[in-house]
C-alpha cells in the first residue's frame, strides 16, 4: 500500500516536474523570440526605408533623365548628402546595364554585371522588381555592403535603375550587437543565399553557412541545410543543435526584404545551459528537493504534502521580489511623514506651540514605526537563518502592554480611537524575552491602530490563570475575510494582496509574532468578522 | 485660493499636507481612502485632488477609473505615491492624472510649487 502510494506520488511529481520544465522552457523561448522578432522588425524597417528612398529618387526628373551625366552626378551627390548615413555609392544604370552616372565616377560607362548579376536580373525581369544583391566586401574595407536597385520609369517606359549600397557596419552595431540574448547567446543575420551578413565574431562575416567547413561544425550535420531551406521559404521557428558538444537552441525569425521572394533571417543561438539556469532560477531545485523528500519517506501523506510544498516553494521567489517592492514602499511611508513634519517645522510653517508639539510627536512616532518595520525584517531574516534566540528574564506583562500603547498614543489621539485597557491590578510576571515579546504585542496593537478607522475602538484585555496569561487585542476595523484568515500568519502572505489591492502591509509582522509566541511555548489565535473587527489573542504559559 | 481634496490613508501625512495647504490659504478636504474620496469629490467641487495610490477599500487607480468619467473640466489630479513604479505612473497618467510624484522625494516647498503649477495651468 505504502509502496503503491510512493509510486503514485512519484508519478505525480514527475508529471509536475516535466510540466514545470516544459512551461519554463516554453516561456524562456517565447521571451527570446519576442526579442529576435523586434530585431528582425527593426532591420526590415531599415531596408524598407532604404527601398522607399530609392523609389522616391527614381521619380525625380534629374535622375530619370540620364542624358546629362554631369547633372545626374550632381543630383546623386546631393541625394547622398541628405540620405541616411548607411547609404552609399548611389548610381544610375541605363536599360542596357551600363552605369550611366554615379557618385563613384570611375564606374561610369562600365557594365554593371561585373558587380554581380543583380542589376541585370532587374533589367531582365519583365516586371522589373527591385533587387537586392548578395553581400559584397568593398576592397580594402572591413565593412560589408548590400546593393539595392529599383527600376526607373519615364512615363511607362523602363529607363534602367537607380540604386546604391547599404553599409552594414553602420547599423549592425546598433541593432544586432547591442541586443543581449540569454547569458551566452548572440544573434546572427543571414540571407537566403546562406551568406552571413553579421556575426558577432567578425571573421565569420561574409562566410557562407553551406560551406563544407561550416556545416561540419554543427551536430546534426544537416542543421544548416535545414535552416537555409526554412529561410528561403520565409518560415520562422526554432531548432536544437550542438556545437563541439555544447547543446544550444536556435531561434530564427525570417523577414521579407526588397526583391522578389527574398528573405533574411535573424538567427539567435543560446546555450541550452542558459535555459537550465532559467529553470533553476524559477525553482526547479525545489522540485528536486521535494522528489528527494518523497524518496526518503514511505508515508502516502507525504505525497500530498510534497506536492503542496513544491507549489508553495515555487511561489517563494516571486514573493521575495514582491517583498522588496512592498517593504521599500512600507519604509518610505513613515519616512515621508518624518520628512514632511520636519520640513514644516524647519521651513517655519508651524509656529503655534501646540502644533509644533504635535508635529514632533507624530514624526517621532513615525520614526518608531519605521524602526519597528526594520526590526521585523531583521528578526525574520534571523528566524529564517535559525539565529533568532530568546534572552529570557523576568517580565512584567502589564508594563510591557503600557509601554507599547504609549508608543502609539499620538496616532491613537489623532485617529480619535477609543482605547480601553483592562488588566488585573496584581502584576503578572513570566520568564520571557522582553524585547521580542514587546515586538509581538506591538505588532498586534499597531495593526489594530492601522486597520481601525478614525473614531473606532481598540480594547486590550489581559487576564491570567494559574497556568497561562492571555493578552487579547480587539479592534473595530474592517475585519478579515474567511479566505484571508487562514493565510495571515504565513510569511509574506500579505504581499500579494498588498500588490493587487494596494492595501498596505508587509505581511511580516504577524508571521513574526506567531513565531515569537511559539518560541515562548504559547499560541496565537484570531477571530474576525468582516466589517466588525478582529480579535488577536496570545496565550503564554506561566512557568 | 483654491479648494483641494486630499485622499490619503496615512493620517499623519494627510494632516501634514492639509496643514501646509491651509497655511497657503487653500481650503482643504480630506478623505482616507478611494471610496470616501469618491463621495467627497462629488460634493467638494475641488480645484485639485491629491490622490495616494495604495489605500484600503479603493486604491488610487480604482478611484481614477471611477472618478474620471464624472470629473468636471479644469479639475487637476496630482498623484502622490511612494510606489516608484513606471507601470503605475503610466496607468495613472493614461487614466487622466496630470502628474505623478513620489511623495518621499518632496519637501513641503517642493510640494507647494507643484500644487501651484497645477492650479495655475488651464
Amino acid at each position: 500500500m505504502a509502496l503503491a502510494s510512493i509510486l503514485v506520488g512519484l508519478f505525480a511529481i514527475s508529471k509536475v516536474k516535466t510540466h514545470f520544465v516544459q512551461k519554463t522552457t516554453e516561456s524562456y523561448k517565447a521571451q527570446q523570440t519576442i526579442l529576435a522578432n523586434q530585431v528582425a522588425e527593426t532591420l526590415s524597417n531599415n531596408l524598407s526605408n532604404f527601398e522607399n528612398q530609392l523609389q522616391i529618387m527614381a521619380t525625380m526628373p534629374e535622375v530619370q533623365n540620364i542624358q546629362n551625366v554631369e547633372q545626374c552626378n550632381t543630383k546623386l551627390n546631393e541625394l547622398l548628402k541628405v540620405g541616411r548615413r548607411q547609404l552609399g555609392n548611389l548610381a544610375r544604370v541605363d536599360p542596357s546595364g551600363r552605369f550611366a552616372c554615379s557618385v563613384n565616377e570611375s564606374l561610369i560607362g562600365q557594365d554593371s554585371a561585373q558587380y554581380g548579376s543583380y542589376i541585370t536580373d532587374l533589367i531582365n525581369d519583365p516586371e522589373h522588381k527591385p533587387v537586392l544583391s548578395r553581400q559584397t566586401k568593398q576592397p580594402g574595407a572591413d565593412s560589408f555592403l548590400v546593393g539595392l536597385h529599383v527600376p526607373v520609369f519615364e512615363g511607362e517606359t523602363f529607363s534602367g535603375t537607380i540604386g546604391g549600397a547599404l553599409y552594414f557596419s553602420k547599423f549592425q552595431d546598433a541593432y544586432l550587437k547591442s541586443v543581449k540574448f540569454g547569458n551566452g547567446g548572440h544573434a546572427v543575420l543571414m540571407d537566403d543565399n546562406a551568406d552571413i551578413l553579421y556575426h558577432p565574431s567578425l571573421e565569420q562575416n561574409g562566410k557562407n553557412l553551406l560551406d563544407q567547413n561550416i556545416i561540419a561544425f554543427f551536430e546534426p550535420q544537416d542543421t544548416m541545410r535545414k535552416l537555409v531551406k526554412e529561410v528561403k521559404a520565409g518560415r520562422s521557428g526554432t531548432f536544437d543543435y550542438s556545437v563541439q558538444g555544447t547543446a544550444k537552441i536556435g531561434l530564427y525569425k525570417t523577414f521579407k526584404v526588397p526583391g522578389k521572394d527574398r528573405y533574411w533571417a535573424v538567427v539567435v543561438t543560446i546555450p541550452s545551459e542558459d535555459i537550465a539556469q532559467a529553470i533553476d532560477d524559477a525553482g526547479i531545485n525545489n522540485v528536486l528537493l521535494a522528489l528527494f523528500l518523497l524518496f526518503t519517506s514511505s508515508i502516502a501523506l507525504l505525497t500530498f504534502v510534497g506536492l503542496r510544498n513544491i507549489i508553495k516553494n515555487l511561489e517563494v521567489q516571486r514573493m521575495k521580489d514582491d517583498f522588496i517592492s512592498i517593504t521599500s514602499h512600507q519604509l518610505r511611508t513613515p519616512a515621508t511623514v518624518v520628512k514632511q513634519n520636519l520640513g514644516l517645522l524647519m521651513e517655519g510653517y508651524v509656529t503655534n506651540k501646540k502644533d509644533v508639539d504635535e508635529f514632533i510627536a507624530s514624526a517621532y512616532e513615525s520614526n518608531e514605526n519605521q524602526l519597528n518595520i526594520i526590526e521585523n525584517i531583521l528578526s525574520v531574516s534571523k528566524l529564517e537563518a535559525g539565529r533568532l534566540e530568546l534572552q529570557k528574564e523576568k517580565v512584567y506583562v502589564q508594563d510591557l502592554v503600557k509601554q507599547t500603547t504609549g508608543l502609539m498614543k499620538s496616532t491613537i489621539a489623532t485617529k480619535k480611537h477609543k482605547l480601553q485597557i483592562v488588566m488585573p491590578a496584581k502584576p503578572i510576571t513570566l520568564m520571557a524575552d522582553p524585547i521580542k515579546l514587546k515586538m509581538a504585542i506591538e505588532n498586534l496593537i499597531s495593526n489594530a491602530v492601522k486597520y481601525t478607522p478614525p473614531r473606532g475602538s481598540i480594547s486590550i484585555n489581559v487576564r491570567n490563570s494559574k497556568e497561562n496569561v492571555v493578552i487579547a487585542v480587539k479592534d473595530s476595523g474592517n475585519g478579515i475575510s474567511k479566505e484571508d484568515i487562514t493565510q495571515i500568519f504565513l510569511r509574506f502572505n500579505r504581499l500579494h494582496s498588498a500588490l493587487v489591492s494596494h492595501v498596505p502591509g508587509t505581511g511580516l509582522g504577524l508571521y513574526l509574532t506567531k513565531k515569537i509566541v511559539e518560541m515562548h511555548g504559547g499560541e496565537i489565535t484570531v477571530t474576525s468578522k468582516k466589517e466588525l473587527g478582529s480579535t488577536f489573542t496570545i496565550k503564554l504559559p506561566l512557568e | 485660493m483654491a479648494k483641494v481634496l486630499i485622499i490619503e490613508d496615512e493620517l499623519s501625512l494627510a494632516i501634514a499636507y492639509s496643514f501646509l495647504l491651509r497655511h497657503e490659504g487653500h481650503k482643504v478636504v480630506v478623505a482616507h481612502d478611494g471610496e470616501e474620496g469618491l463621495t467627497k469629490a462629488a460634493k467638494a467641487a475641488a480645484d485639485l485632488i491629491i490622490v495616494d495610490m495604495m489605500m484600503p477599500r479603493l486604491d488610487g487607480l480604482g478611484f481614477l477609473r471611477q472618478y474620471m468619467p464624472l470629473k468636471k473640466p479644469g479639475v487637476k489630479i496630482l498623484i502622490l505615491s511612494n510606489m516608484a513604479s513606471r507601470t503605475y505612473e503610466k496607468e495613472a497618467i493614461e487614466l487622466g492624472a496630470n502628474r505623478y510624484e513620489i511623495k518621499a522625494q518632496l519637501s513641503p516647498p517642493q510640494l507647494l510649487k507643484i500644487v501651484n503649477e497645477l492650479l495655475n495651468t488651464k
